[in-house]
C-alpha cells in the first residue's frame, strides 16, 4: 500500500481533514440522518422489514438470469428497446449512437449512479450533445466538475456560498445566497431544459420483472420531468436492480426512503410501464432500457454476491466513522463510503483501488445499519485477504506476520520477544510514556503517547504468584 | 452483447442450465388494519405533516366549489386537468396544456393513509403533466378509495389482469429537495404546493 | 461446585497492561470463580486476520485452540479478542479438522462484563468508587458480541459512581488494530472526536472493556495534555472492592 495510488489517497484525505467547513458539514449531516433513522426504527418493526428486504433481494439475485430475461421480454412487449451491455463501453456506445441517430442536441438526466460508473456524460458530449444533470445535487457537482460526494446527497459537501457561486456563474449574474432563491433559479433554468431536451436519461431504482416496469424513487420531480417531457426516454440501470413483481416492492419502499432520506416516503414514486401508448396525452414516444453488467455477473455466485443486494440507500455512509472524517471524494470512485469501498474494487479491480479495503477501522457500523443486511465489514476483510493472496502485501508485513505466526505457537519464544521489545522500548520512555519512537511505533506516536512496557508481563506475574503454574 | 450471452453470464453458477420458474417470496410484515375513521385521520395527518392542505368535502360538487374558491382567491385563470374531470362552473379557465397552467387538478385512483400518498394512474387523457408542471397541484380522492398502506396498493395492482397503465405516480407532498446546503425547499421541479380534497361519498 | 474460568489476557494485556489481568483475576476470584491461566496462550491472531494474512492468523488461532482446550469458560479482558474467537474462528476453520474445536471454543468464550452478568448472574457488587464516569463501548464488543447493557449494569452497581453516557457512543475510537498505523491520519481524526466527546461529558474517569481502544484514547488524551483517568472495567471493580 505504497506508491502513487496511496499518495493520491493520502492527499485526498488530507484535503478533507484540512477543511473545517467540510468536516462540520459531514458530521452534522450524519447526525441529522442518524436521528431520523432512529425515528424510523421506533416507528416500524425495522428488523422484520429488513428480513423482508433481504428475502426479496436474495431471491432476485439467486434467479437473476430469469428475472432479467422476464424484465427484458416485458419491456420489449410493451414497445421498449433493450440493450444488453456487457461492459461500460457497450452501454456508452449504445446511448451515444442513439444520440447521434436522433441528432440530439440536449440530453437531460435524472440521477443515475450507473451513468457515473460507466462515464456516460463524457461519451454523450463527445457525440455532440449538451448533457444537463437535473437533480440539484448532481447539477451542483456537474457545475463544479466533481464526482458525487454521497450516493443519496451528491452535493452534501457544498456550502450555500459555494452553490451560490456556481449558480451565479451559470446565471451570468450574482444570485443571493439563499436556498429558496437558488432553488427557484434552478427551477426556471431546468424547466427550459426539460421542455427543449431531445432525450431524457434516468436511472432505475428498481425494475419490476413481472410487468417490465421501471420504478423511480425521487423527491425533486426531476425524475418525472425527465421521463415525461423528452420524446425519448433512456433508462440506464445495473442488471441487478430488479425485483420479481410489484408486491416485492413493498418492503423496499418501506425501508429505502427512511434509510436514504429519513422520511416515510419520497415525494414521488414513479412506475413507468413502457413508452407512451396511442391516445396518451403525454409521455415519451420511445423507451430504451440499457441493462448494464460491467462486472456484476462475475460477482454472482462469488463470496461477495450479497453486495448485489444493495438498494443504494446510503445508510452505510451516514453511519461510517471513516466517511465522517474523509468524506466521499477521498474514495475517488462512483460509489463512495463503505458500499464503495467494497463495490468499487469488485467492479473496477482491486489494483485500481488498493487502499479502499484498508481504509476502515472494521468497526462494523456499516454492516449494522445496512438495509439489505450486506456484511460490508466482513467483505472488507475478504478483500484484504484477496489482496494478500494476490501478492499485494508488502514484504515487511509478510515477513512480520510469518514471524508472528511462528511465535504464537511457541510461548517461550513469544515471552522472549516481549522481553526484547521491553528492552528496545525503554530508551524511548520518558515520564511513564513514549512520545516518540521509530518505525511503526513512530506512526503511532506522531499523534498519540504510547504506554510504557510493563516491568513484568502478566505471564511473569502469574508464575510468581502460583509457582506450580496451571 | 447479444441477449443470450448476456443472460447466460447471469446464471448461477454461470453457464448452468436455466431452471424452472422461480416462486417469489412473499414476506409480509403484519400491521393491524385501521378502522375507517382511523384511516381517514391518519391520511389527513400524514398529508398535513408533508405540508399538504387537506380538506374534506361531502360531495363532488362541494369539492368543485372548494376548487373554485381557491382559484378565485389566488386569481388563477388557467387550470389544467383531464376533460372528464372538468365542470361548467369555471369553464373559461380550463386549459389543455399543463405547461403554462397555474394549477393542475387530477383524480386520484386511491389514497394511502400510512404515508399520505395519492396514487395517480396516467395514460389517455389523464396526463402526467397535470400533477407535475404547474406550480400548484390538487387531487380529488374519494374516501372509500383510501387504503392503509402502499403494500395494499401494490397487491391490488399486481392482481390486475390487464397491463398496467404506462405510468403510475405515487405523490406524497410537494416536490422538494435538501440538496442546497441541507435546507429543505419545495417546488424544485414539480409543484411546491399540494391540495387534497377528500370526497366523502363515491360517485 | 464452583465455576471455572481461564483468563484470556491477550497479547496487549500481557505485555502492556498486566494490571488489568490481575484486576480481572481478583474480581473473578472474589466472585468465587476458580481462575486459571493457560500459559500457552499468546495472541488470538486478529492482527494477521484483519490485515488479510489468513494463513498466519489460522496458525495463531490453532495455537489458541490448543492453549484453551481444557477450559470450562474462557474470559477475555478484550471484547475484540473475544469477538475474534467467537465470530471469526468458526469460519477460519470451516471444513478443517479443527472446525468442531473452533466452534466449541467460540461457544465458551466471553468478554469479562458479559461473563459477569450473563453467566455469573451478578446483580450486586460490594464495590465503591466515587467518580463521574463515562463508558467507551468498543465496537466489536458492542456489535459483534452484542454486549451493550452489561457494562452499564455493572457500573450501575458501583456505589458512589455517577454514570454519564457518552455522546455518539456508537462511533469507533479509530484504533482498528493495524489501521491505527496504516491509516494514522484518519485514525487520529477519529480518536480526536472521541476525546472531544469524552471531555465534553465532564467525566473524571473513562471506563472501557478493551485495552486496545483505551490505549488509543488515553494516548490521545495525554498528547492533548489531559490527565483524565482511563481504566478498564476490571480495574474499577477490583480497586473499589470492599475488603
Amino acid at each position: 500500500m505504497t506508491g502513487a495510488s496511496r499518495e493520491a489517497f493520502d492527499r485526498r484525505v488530507d484535503s478533507a481533514l484540512g477543511d473545517p467547513v467540510l468536516q462540520e458539514v459531514i458530521s452534522s449531516g450524519q447526525d441529522y440522518m442518524q436521528a431520523l433513522q432512529e425515528q424510523a426504527k421506533a416507528e416500524l418493526d425495522w428488523p422484520a422489514w429488513l428480513d423482508a428486504v433481504e428475502a426479496v433481494r436474495s431471491h432476485t439475485i439467486a434467479h437473476l438470469d430469469f428475472y432479467a430475461a422476464q424484465f427484458a421480454d416485458n419491456v420489449e412487449r410493451l414497445g421498449g428497446r433493450v440493450c444488453f451491455a456487457a461492459d461500460a463501453a457497450e452501454a456508452r456506445e449504445y446511448v451515444a449512437a442513439l444520440v447521434k441517430r436522433k441528432g440530439a442536441k440536449l440530453v437531460v438526466k435524472s440521477k443515475s449512479m450507473v451513468s457515473e460508473e460507466i462515464g456516460l456524460n463524457r461519451a454523450l458530449e463527445e457525440a455532440g450533445a449538451e448533457v444537463v444533470e437535473t437533480d440539484l445535487g448532481e447539477l451542483i457537482v456537474q457545475l463544479a466538475g466533481e464526482r458525487p460526494f454521497h450516493i443519496v446527497a451528491p452535493a452534501a459537501h457544498k456550502s450555500l456560498a459555494q452553490i451560490r457561486d456556481l449558480f451565479s456563474t451559470m446565471a451570468g449574474e450574482e444570485l443571493a445566497a439563499d436556498a429558496g432563491v437558488l432553488t427557484t433559479f434552478a427551477r426556471h433554468v431546468l424547466r427550459e431544459k426539460f421542455l427543449t431536451a431531445d432525450i431524457g436519461i434516468s436511472g432505475c431504482n428498481f425494475g419490476v420483472a413481472a410487468t417490465g416496469t421501471v420504478v423511480l424513487v425521487t423527491n425533486e420531480g426531476n425524475g418525472r420531468m425527465t421521463t415525461t417531457l423528452p420524446q425519448t426516454h433512456v433508462v440506464v440501470m445495473g442488471v441487478e436492480r430488479l425485483v420479481p413483481d410489484l408486491q416485492s416492492l413493498e418492503p423496499i419502499l418501506a425501508v429505502l426512503p427512511w434509510a436514504g432520506a429519513g422520511e416515510r416516503i419520497t415525494a414521488y414514486v414513479t412506475a413507468i410501464t413502457g413508452p407512451r401508448r396511442p391516445g396518451d396525452g403525454d409521455g415519451p414516444e420511445e423507451l430504451h432500457v440499457v441493462l448494464v453488467d460491467n462486472g456484476r455477473s462475475s460477482i454472482l455466485g462469488s463470496k461477495y454476491e450479497k453486495i448485489l443486494h444493495c438498494i443504494r440507500c446510503g445508510a452505510c455512509l451516514d453511519a461510517c466513522p471513516v466517511y465522517r472524517k474523509i468524506g466521499g471524494h477521498a474514495y475517488d470512485c462512483a460509489y463512495p463510503g463503505p458500499i464503495g469501498a467494497v463495490l468499487s474494487p469488485l467492479l473496477d479491480g482491486l489494483e485500481r483501488h488498493p487502499e479502499l479495503p484498508f481504509a476502515s477501522s472494521l468497526c462494523g457500523a456499516c454492516s449494522e445499519v445496512c438495509s439489505a443486511r450486506i456484511p460490508l465489514a466482513d467483505y472488507l476483510l475478504e478483500l484484504r485477504a484477496d489482496a494478500v493472496a494476490a501478492g499485494g502485501g508488502s514484504a515487511s508485513w509478510t515477513a512480520g506476520f510469518r514471524g508472528f505466526a511462528e511465535a504464537t505457537r511457541r510461548p517461550r519464544a513469544w515471552a522472549l520477544g516481549e522481553r526484547v521489545a521491553k528492552v528496545a522500548l525503554r530508551p524511548f520512555e520518558r515520564h511513564g510514556s513514549v512520545r516518540w519512537g521509530p518505525g511503526l511505533l513512530g506512526l503511532w506516536t506522531r499523534s498519540r503517547d504510547f504506554p510504557p512496557w510493563a516491568r513484568r508481563s502478566f505471564r511473569e506475574l502469574w508464575r510468581s504468584r502460583r509457582p506450580s503454574g496451571s | 452483447m447479444n441477449r443470450a450471452a448476456f443472460l447466460a453470464r447471469l446464471r448461477r453458477p454461470p453457464g448452468a442450465d436455466q431452471r424452472g420458474v422461480p416462486v417469489a417470496p412473499r414476506p409480509r410484515v403484519q400491521r393491524p388494519p385501521l378502522g375507517d375513521a382511523q384511516r381517514l385521520s391518519l391520511f389527513a395527518a400524514r398529508l398535513k405533516a408533508l405540508g399538504v392542505v387537506v380538506e374534506e368535502s361531502a360531495t363532488l360538487d362541494a369539492a368543485r366549489l372548494a376548487v373554485e374558491r381557491l382559484c378565485d382567491a389566488r386569481g388563477w385563470a388557467r387550470i389544467a386537468c383531464a376533460p372528464s374531470l372538468r365542470w361548467p362552473g369555471i369553464r373559461d379557465r380550463w386549459v389543455e396544456d399543463a405547461r403554462d397552467a397555474q394549477f393542475g387538478l387530477s383524480a386520484a385512483a386511491c389514497g394511502v393513509a400510512g404515508t399520505g400518498t395519492v396514487v395517480l394512474r396516467h395514460g389517455g387523457a389523464a396526463r402526467r403533466g397535470y400533477s407535475l408542471l404547474p406550480p400548484v397541484t390538487g387531487f380529488f380522492v374519494y374516501r372509500p378509495d383510501i387504503v392503509d398502506s402502499l403494500g395494499d396498493v401494490l397487491r391490488t395492482l399486481a392482481a390486475e389482469t390487464t397491463a398496467l397503465p404506462p405510468c403510475i405516480t405515487f405523490v406524497s407532498g410537494p416536490s422538494n429537495t435538501a440538496d442546497i446546503a441541507g435546507v429543505r425547499c419545495v417546488g424544485v421541479h414539480g409543484p411546491g404546493e399540494v391540495f387534497v380534497w377528500v370526497i366523502a361519498c363515491g360517485e | 461446585m464452583s465455576v471455572r474460568a481461564s483468563l484470556m489476557v491477550t497479547c496487549l494485556g500481557d505485555a502492556l497492561f498486566p494490571r488489568v489481568g490481575v484486576a480481572a483475576v481478583r474480581v473473578l476470584e472474589a466472585l468465587g470463580v476458580r481462575v486459571d491461566f493457560p500459559r500457552a496462550q499468546t495472541c488470538c491472531g486478529q492482527p494477521a486476520f484483519n490485515s488479510g494474512y489468513r494463513d498466519d492468523a489460522r496458525r495463531a488461532a490453532r495455537a489458541y485452540l490448543r492453549a484453551f482446550a481444557g477450559s470450562e469458560h474462557v474470559v477475555s479482558i478484550s471484547g475484540s479478542c473475544a469477538a475474534m474467537v467467537r465470530d471469526k474462528y468458526p469460519a477460519l476453520f470451516e471444513g478443517r479438522p479443527e472446525a468442531h474445536e473452533a466452534r466449541a471454543l467460540a461457544a465458551r468464550t466471553f468478554e469479562l462484563s458479559e461473563f459477569l452478568v450473563d453467566v455469573l448472574r451478578v446483580d450486586d457488587l460490594p464495590v465503591t468508587r466515587h467518580a463521574r464516569a463515562t463508558l467507551h463501548h468498543s465496537c466489536h464488543t458492542r456489535r459483534t458480541l452484542g454486549v451493550v447493557e452489561q457494562p452499564e449494569r455493572l457500573l450501575g452497581m458501583v456505589e458512589g459512581l455517577q454514570y454519564v453516557p457518552l455522546p455518539r457512543a456508537q462511533d469507533c475510537c479509530g484504533f482498528g488494530g493495524t489501521f491505527a498505523v496504516t491509516m494514522p491520519v484518519i485514525s487520529t481524526a477519529m480518536v480526536d472526536e472521541k476525546v472531544d466527546h469524552i471531555l465534553g461529558t465532564g467525566a473524571d474517569l473513562v471506563v472501557g472493556l478493551d485495552m486496545s481502544c483505551l490505549m488509543n484514547i488515553e494516548g490521545r488524551l495525554r498528547r492533548r495534555g489531559s490527565a483524565l483517568e482511563v481504566r478498564h472495567l476490571a480495574e474499577v471493580l477490583a480497586q473499589g472492592w470492599a475488603r
